[in-house]
């Protein structure tokens, strides 16, 4: 390894000087829309003289050195006018740029333009999404899902039947990093999977990386999923929300002062249980009790950005939501009561200094706050007779964390990346308090894992080079971790290799190592949002991957973006319950002892045609990919099909402009059953008890144990659903407003949630009884669901 | 406009034929295809018991109904290295039930490979091979009567066994306890001597509970090194005798016993992950083991 860091800073350096340098100046600055002022990102920047060019980063900066000369730029970004500048370039020159969207240029022309096309990045295994895209996908209860889209892209799946869980190539939930505005989120869903946490309308970009992951991410081992939120408009109020079926919101954005500080304002809440309460009141009152019923969730997004001057630029941004499951019902002089309650806080503050033309700073403090709580209890309140119990469970992780982020770009041909980052994790891995009162006897008493602390450092370093046809991202990310007495150290190389062929083809390589030192406990006998997390330890050891995968791209016809990877992963050290093992009872014991650690294996062929422009857009994604674990303590050591092994995953979106008011989208998805370990047969397993002298007793056991042989080898039946949606259009000098009709799993395929045996009874014509069976039963929760909501912009 | 009325005209009447569904039920039967029985084998051969047993039963679905403990029309032969050692005929008296080998079996642990075959009319044939494991000699073990505290606070004995793992190779071990009283009966004039299994605890975080009450641990964590199990039991010392053993398993054996105690504590639990039992029996179910014992007799 230390031969391997020489080489690399050997290379950087020969990148860097190797060339003699010519008289060259810089042009730098922002580009935004210049409706809201909000930061476009990777938006281009193209030198029609020289070919040269380059692209925004995540708040707006761009940078392009250019021999002195008279320079041609061509500004442009997906769904905006191109802006066409032309200067002499003589000095370094700061210019800021205001684009366009095209809803704002109905009568101009758009100009062909320099756009940054698929085959031209070096980053493979990354995807995009616009959020106006997004906003089109047909959703559950016509609640648009960020997540639930992402899962509709090759390489991705979803964990069941409307659950938010992303299964990045092989890997599972906790293995991907999810960043709102830079900060970690450790639970991204409502409604135990349903719906996630992300507010479409509080959202300005999306980007996946599945693979190929550049030196700047580190810390999980299957994906980095990155959530910019909207810094709200510099410069006037604008408005927009919907009001749906079970849940609304609304979205305020204005400057405070026009053109240096603007906010950004989110909020969202489902009210089931409002427009359920009477139903369910009266319904208890006729059962004689009385019910307090509580189902709701809710979240806020709040942001504040403030522009200093051109170099230094300050956002404050904030996240809060939570969900809440209780009930209470009392009968006669009893109460019970029972529910849960879980939700994430998290904040960000951010500096942006543009120290010089080509350097560009970014530091961020962030502060992340997930917990769960599960209550259970009864009073009993008859006179003379009083006595209460109760149990909350809970756990959660805190982090506290800063970093330090640079941008470098000293020539158009390289993008250089550095810098560093700590954070410190508070873990609550799961605690059980009981009190209880009763008339013998008082307890109040704690049982389960203490608080553990733990510290990350990350480094990193790479840079994006440029050799005419061949591209090159080459990087090292240094990463460590200390808890109690244990210092866990990783360095982890990174390489992107592109070459652009004539024809516009290019083929992609790319090759990772990752290591997580955190990791989610998930069990996979039940979906809560009960999960774990707990860190590395002495015992448990950190978790690696290295992944290599292979792929082609190429844009058609300048609309449709066609690509094709083939993967290969292997995982180190992942994490599983034992077998046997429960998360809630045997809290007594330390975490550590219920799991166990393997390894994992993931290859597969992902193909994904996107069509971006046009009325009609777009894209149809299939995978084909095999997954598996080996635990030396699970399934007897033999390797087996992880529980989200799917070979087949197809899903075809399309959205079409059938009018100018009028569009319609559809999304249909086809994905192999899970698989799941089911007892379908017994035997008989005998011996003789042992002698204290070693030899065998004259009397024997036998056991009766259930078994299906192996494990996860039943596979419950393939998923496909169908979503479609119509989206009617009005439109007056400042109220935009649309219906949406939508329907979720338009023609009910009953997709398999769980499996349960169950015993059958059977009679005859007569009714006398025939025998008893046991059946396994698929159970579906989703059935067919129409939606409406109305939208509204301001 | 004149679409709009046909695209929601289109949506409604899609929306009300799905809604007709086999009244809204979500649940689905599924048809899992018939089990075809197979042979069951309980073979665990140890030093200490030159007569070997070997229990042979069929597998059932779940709904067949139970059969007979055992089969009695089994073929059963042991080979080492391909060398038929012993065949095994059914047994009798209290080996009712169960095959018994022909020969006395010299237990020899020179690395040779045993092969158990068992063979039903109708039935798969099925086999399975083990090592013996070499002996390994308790260094140390001692008896301490309320010599520790368990994790509750109470005062309970301890016992300590110290061994040495051979270096380079897997090495699993299971340890158990058996204590041995005594009582005078005045009417007959007699003392009769009882011997009961010891349960040992330990808060090890190497050491595993295995079925049976055996304590089971690995050796990947010390390979090659003097290793000392502290445990403690509740027993507090009544036993005039007490006899520990410390039996080198093979893998195989050493992962059944753990699956088998986990499937047991987990029956019925909603919250436990799957278990599936381990099974080293090619194209059955079952173990076939064979174990050595070194037993220490201490005082408490």
């Amino acid at each position: 390894m230390k031969h391997l860091s020489r080489l690399f800073f050997l290379l950087l350096f020969a990148c860097f000087f190797g060339k003699t340098q010519a008289q060259k100046h810089t042009i730098s600055g922002y580009i935004e829309d210049a409706a809201t002022g909000e930061k476009l990102i990777s938006a281009n920047v193209y030198d029609a003289r020289s070919g040269a060019g380059a692209v925004s980063n995540t708040y707006g900066f761009f940078s392009l050195t250019l021999p002195s000369d008279s320079v041609h730029l061509e500004i442009s970004y997906i769904g905006y006018g191109t802006q066409v500048f032309d200067l002499l370039l003589n000095k370094d020159v700061s210019l800021n740029f205001k684009l366009e969207a095209f809803v704002e240029l109905a009568t101009v022309e758009v100009k062909a333009s320099k756009q940054a096309r698929i085959e031209e990045e070096t980053q493979m295994s990354r995807v995009e999404i616009p959020i106006e895209q997004i906003k089109k996908v047909p959703a559950l209860f016509g609640e648009v899902d960020v997540l639930k889209t992402l899962q509709l892209l090759p390489g991705v799946q979803s964990g069941g039947e409307g659950q938010n869980g992303l299964y990045v190539r092989g890997g599972s939930p906790d293995q991907n990093l999810v960043l709102l505005d830079g900060v970690p989120v450790y639970n991204v869903s409502h409604v135990l999977g349903i719906f996630s946490v992300f507010n479409a309308d509080a959202i300005k970009n999306v980007t996946l990386t599945k693979g190929g992951f550049p030196a700047r991410y580190g810390g999980r081992l299957s994906s980095v999923l990155e959530i910019n939120m909207k810094e709200g408009n510099t410069q006037a109020l604008h408005g927009e929300g919907s009001i749906g079926l079970i849940s609304s919101k609304l979205t305020l954005e204005a400057p405070i002062i026009k053109n240096k500080t603007s906010f950004i304002i989110s909020g969202r809440r489902t009210y089931v249980d409002w427009l359920t309460k009477p139903i369910i009141n009266q319904a208890a009152k006729e059962e004689g009790v009385d019910l307090k019923l509580k189902m709701y969730f809710y979240d806020l997004n709040a942001k504040i950005n403030h522009k200093f001057n051109d170099r230094h630029r300050l956002y404050l941004s904030a996240y809060m939501g939570k969900d809440i499951f209780y009930n209470e019902v009392e009968e006669d002089r009893s109460t019970f009561e029972g529910g849960i309650d879980w939700g994430n806080i998290i904040s960000a503050a951010r500096w942006n200094w543009q120290i010089s033309p080509k350097l560009f700073s970014n530091t961020t403090l962030t502060y992340s706050n997930y917990k769960i709580d599960i209550v259970a209890g009864f009073k009993d309140k008859s006179p003379g007779f009083e006595e209460s119990f109760s149990a909350k469970y809970f756990s959660g992780i805190e982090d506290l964390g800063g970093k330090m982020d640079f941008d470098f770009i000293p020539s158009p041909n390289h993008y250089v990346r550095f810098g560093g980052a700590a954070t410190h994790h508070t873990y609550k891995p799961g605690a059980l308090a009981l009190k209880a009162e009763y008339e013998e006897e008082n307890f109040d008493t704690l049982l389960g894992s203490q608080n553990a602390q733990s510290v990350e450092y990350a480094l990193y370093l790479e840079d994006d080079i440029s050799m005419g046809a061949l591209k090159a991202n080459i990087g090292l990310h240094a990463s460590a971790f200390a808890v109690d007495d244990e210092f866990y150290t990783s360095l982890q190389p990174r390489v992107g290799l592109r070459y652009l062929f004539d024809n516009d083809l290019s083929l992609k390589a790319s090759f990772s190592t990752m290591t997580q030192f955190i990791n989610l406990l998930t069990s996979e006998a039940l979906s809560l949002p009960t999960d774990l997390w707990v860190p590395s330890t002495e015992r448990v050891k950190p978790q690696q991957s290295w992944q290599v995968a292979l792929g082609a791209a190429r844009t058609f016809w300048d609309e449709y973006e066609i690509s094709i990877e083939g993967y290969y992963k292997q995982m180190k050290n992942v994490l599983s319950f034992k077998e046997g093992a429960s998360f809630l009872f045997g809290l007594e014991n330390d975490w550590q002892e219920k799991i166990t650690q393997g390894d994992g294996e993931a290859y597969g062929l992902e193909f994904f045609v996107q069509k971006k422009k046009g009325r009609t857009t777009g894209w149809i994604g299939y995978t084909l990919s095999w997954n598996w674990r080996q635990f030396d303590d699970i399934n007897g050591g033999e390797r087996y099909p992880f529980r989200y092994d799917r070979r087949h995953d197809l899903s075809v979106v399309v959205s079409h402009d059938l009018t100018k008011r009028l569009s319609a989208s559809a999304a249909w998805v086809y994905g192999t059953g899970n698989a799941v370990t089911l007892e379908i047969f017994n035997s008989y397993q005998a011996g003789y008890y042992y002698l204290s002298d070693g030899k065998k007793a004259d009397y024997y056991y036998v056991n009766e144990v259930g078994t299906n042989g192996k494990k996860n080898a039943f596979r419950m039946t393939s998923y496909h659903r169908l979503d479609a949606s119509l989206e009617y259009k009005t439109k007056r000098t400042k109220w935009e407003s649309a219906w949406v009709l939508g329907v979720y799993n338009a023609y009910w395929h009953k997709n398999p949630y769980y499996i349960v045996a169950e015993d059958k009874y059977e009679y005859d014509d007569q009714g006398n009884f025939l025998g008893k069976k046991t059946v396994f039963k698929e159970i579906s929760i989703l059935p067919i669901i129409p939606s409406i909501a109305y939208k509204f912009k301001f | 406009m004149k679409n709009l009325k046909i695209y929601l005209s289109l949506f409604f009447i899609a929306f009300l034929f799905a809604s007709c569904e086999d009244k809204f039920s979500q649940v689905v039967e599924v048809d899992l295809p018939e089990h075809e029985p197979m042979l069951s084998v309980s073979a665990h051969f140890t030093n200490f018991d030159s007569l070997l047993k070997v229990g042979v039963s069929k597998t059932w679905g779940l709904n067949e109904e139970p059969p007979a403990y055992f089969l009695d029309n089994a073929s059963i032969k042991l080979f080492k290295n391909d060398v038929l050692v012993s065949e095994f005929k059914a047994g009798e008296g209290t080996y009712y039930g169960f095959y018994c080998s022909e020969k006395q079996f010299p237990w020899e642990t020179d690395g040779g490979v045993f092969r158990l075959e068992v063979a039903v009319p109708n039935l798969p044939t099925v086999s399975a091979t083990q090592v013996i494991p070499k002996e390994i000699p308790i260094i140390e073990a001692s008896y301490e009567v309320e010599g520790t505290i368990s994790p509750d606070g109470e005062k309970v004995d301890e016992v300590v066994i110290s061994f040495n793992d051979p270096p380079g190779e897997e090495n699993y071990y299971g340890f158990r306890a058996f204590g041995e009283t005594s009582y005078y009966d005045e009417s007959n004039d007699t003392t009769y001597t009882d011997e009961y299994m010891v349960y040992l605890e330990t808060v090890d975080p190497l050491a595993e509970e295995g079925e049976s009450g055996i304590l089971l641990l690995s050796d990947a964590a010390f390979d090659g090194k003097k290793q000392t199990l502290r445990c403690y039991t509740y027993d507090y010392g009544y036993g005039k005798k007490f006899y520990v053993h410390l039996v080198h398993l093979t893998k195989e054996k050493y992962r059944y016993l753990r699956s088998l105690r986990q499937y047991q504590d987990a029956d019925g639990n909603p919250f436990a992950e799957p278990v599936t039992v381990s099974s080293n029996i090619e194209n059955g179910t079952g173990i076939f083991s064979m174990e050595t014992v070194n037993i220490v007799e201490i005082e408490p």
